[in-house]
């Protein structure tokens, strides 16, 4: 849709801020569902029940690697903002 | 001379508008952490106001679009253009308040753009205003932000809800108030980007109008950002309660991964809108996300509320945009470029925001009103099962 010659919506643009969105959106609480599983099989926050050493490094692997990626993800978008010229 | 006390009375007024930008938003940043019990009112509006700081030197995309893409520039450098910026500041000004003492979170980013429409329109006239610009860059991606947050969030809010199945009830409901504490930070971050910019905007328009700064070569003085950021944080940390009551408890109620997933969509919609130089709302944004939130879940929503903002969206562009006609008329009673017709506007301002801030004081909501940290995660998810969507400070 055309107004005085160019697009009245830049559909490329919202295109990306959607993408922007899903990642940051539901991409985060995603990983940070699983960070919080691997605190579960660490046995964080539950200490009625017993976890062998295996269960607890994989817990321990797991909300580590969630929570870099979750930082990550952060870091990068803020990072992106601030290089873009002006 | 004339023109040197006239920028620094739009200055000032650019800071006060600021303030209550600040003040008036902090529930966008907050509310749901609040409502959820995640952060204790006095704690999120504090690293709300800090954020906001930090927020606004991020980027000045959005300042920009404020400064060079509503009103011709060329009409700023022209006589007068000072008295239009002051007009447009009183205009979102007032219509600030006025949502604020009815508890309506409208958007403080498309008062000011009314506000300098209806300013420049009865300055100079309909030519003067880039209808084109106002509508890709402000109408299309506000419209639009609020869809693609709403959908986001109840996508979000869908995901966070199988994650819970496989946590625990009590487990996930923990975590995921710890997330909010991350994400209701990531909203602030966001804020302070995206509406700290607008002022420095609007400032930046007056500077042009002086001949302080080149339209050409657009640049953001280093004390301009300083001095927006501080507004706009000190402004956060007074803490609009009124607004972060309807937006945390009175739109539907908010469970912890809900208000995760709603902090998340905004903080992403918002800071990517801000690198493309969307002047969004950031008000309509964490609305539509409270809203997909509750869609998420399928539990009841407010729509009354809702469709009180959504009146209160539509009208914000016009009526700010008619209060900013108002008065520069009436500055343009004592002649152009008058300091007497400056300070009537401002005398007039104070006035109503007094009168405003009385009335709002006869139904006062405090911090202590909204304070939820001590319902346990059992208590919250008994209350969203019961549809419980007003807090005691509404009831």
């Amino acid at each position: 849709m055309l107004l005085f010659g160019s697009p009245i919506v830049e559909w490329s643009a919202i295109g990306k801020v959607v993408i922007a969105g899903l990642v940051g959106g539901c991409g985060i609480v995603i990983v940070f569902g699983f960070l919080l599983l691997g605190l579960k099989f660490a046995g964080v926050g539950d200490p009625g029940e017993t976890h062998t050493e295996r269960s607890k490094m994989t817990g321990y692997t797991l909300a580590a690697l969630c929570g870099i990626i979750v930082i990550g993800v952060i870091v990068l978008g803020i990072y992106a903002i601030i290089q873009k010229p002006s | 001379m004339g023109d040197t006390f006239i920028l620094v009375v739009v200055v000032v007024t650019a800071v006060a508008f600021d303030f209550t930008n600040g003040f008036h938003d902090t529930a966008n940043a907050v509310a749901t952490s609040i409502a959820t019990g995640a952060l204790k009112p006095m704690v999120a509006v504090i690293m709300s106001g800090c954020l906001n700081f930090l927020g606004a030197f991020i980027s000045i995309s959005v300042a920009a679009t404020i400064a060079k893409g509503v009103v011709d520039p060329s009409v700023a450098n022209s006589t007068g253009g000072l008295e239009i910026v002051l007009a447009a500041l009183t205009g979102a000004i007032i219509w600030n308040l006025t949502t604020w003492c009815l508890s309506i979170p409208s958007s403080s980013s498309h008062a000011i753009i009314g506000g300098l429409v209806g300013a420049a329109v009865a300055a100079v006239g309909s030519h003067a205003v880039s209808f084109h610009g106002i509508i890709q860059k402000v109408v299309a991606p506000a419209v639009l932000a609020v869809f693609i947050c709403g959908a986001v969030a109840a996508l979000g809010t869908f995901a966070a809800y199988a994650m819970v199945r496989r946590l625990g009830d009590r487990q996930a409901r923990t975590g995921y108030r710890y997330g909010q504490i991350g994400s209701a930070a990531l909203v602030s971050l966001a804020h302070g980007t995206n509406d700290a910019q607008k002022t420095m905007g609007i400032i930046a328009l007056a500077l042009i109008s002086t001949g302080h700064i080149s339209a050409a070569h657009f640049y953001v003085p280093l004390w301009v950002k300083f001095v927006c950021a501080a507004a706009i944080s000190l402004g956060t940390v007074t803490g609009g309660w009124r607004i972060i009551n309807t937006m945390g408890n009175r739109i539907t109620s908010i469970e912890s991964p809900q208000g995760f997933a709603a902090e998340a969509a905004s903080g992403s919609v918002i800071l990517a809108s801000s690198y493309y130089g969307y002047p969004l709302s950031t008000t309509q944004v964490v609305s539509g996300g409270v809203t997909g939130a509750g869609i998420g879940k399928r539990q009841p929503v407010h729509w009354s509320v809702f469709g009180q903002m959504v009146s209160a969206w539509i009208l914000t562009i016009p009526a700010a945009g008619i209060v900013g006609a108002g008065a520069w008329e009436i500055a343009d009673i004592f002649g152009k470029n008058s300091k007497v017709g400056c300070l009537v506007i401002v005398a007039i301002t104070i006035v109503i925001a007094a009168g405003l801030w009385a009335i709002a004081q006869r139904s006062a909501i405090g911090a202590k009103d909204l304070d939820r940290t001590n319902v346990t995660p059992e208590e919250e998810a008994q209350q969203a099962a019961g549809g419980d969507v007003t807090s005691p400070a509404v009831a």
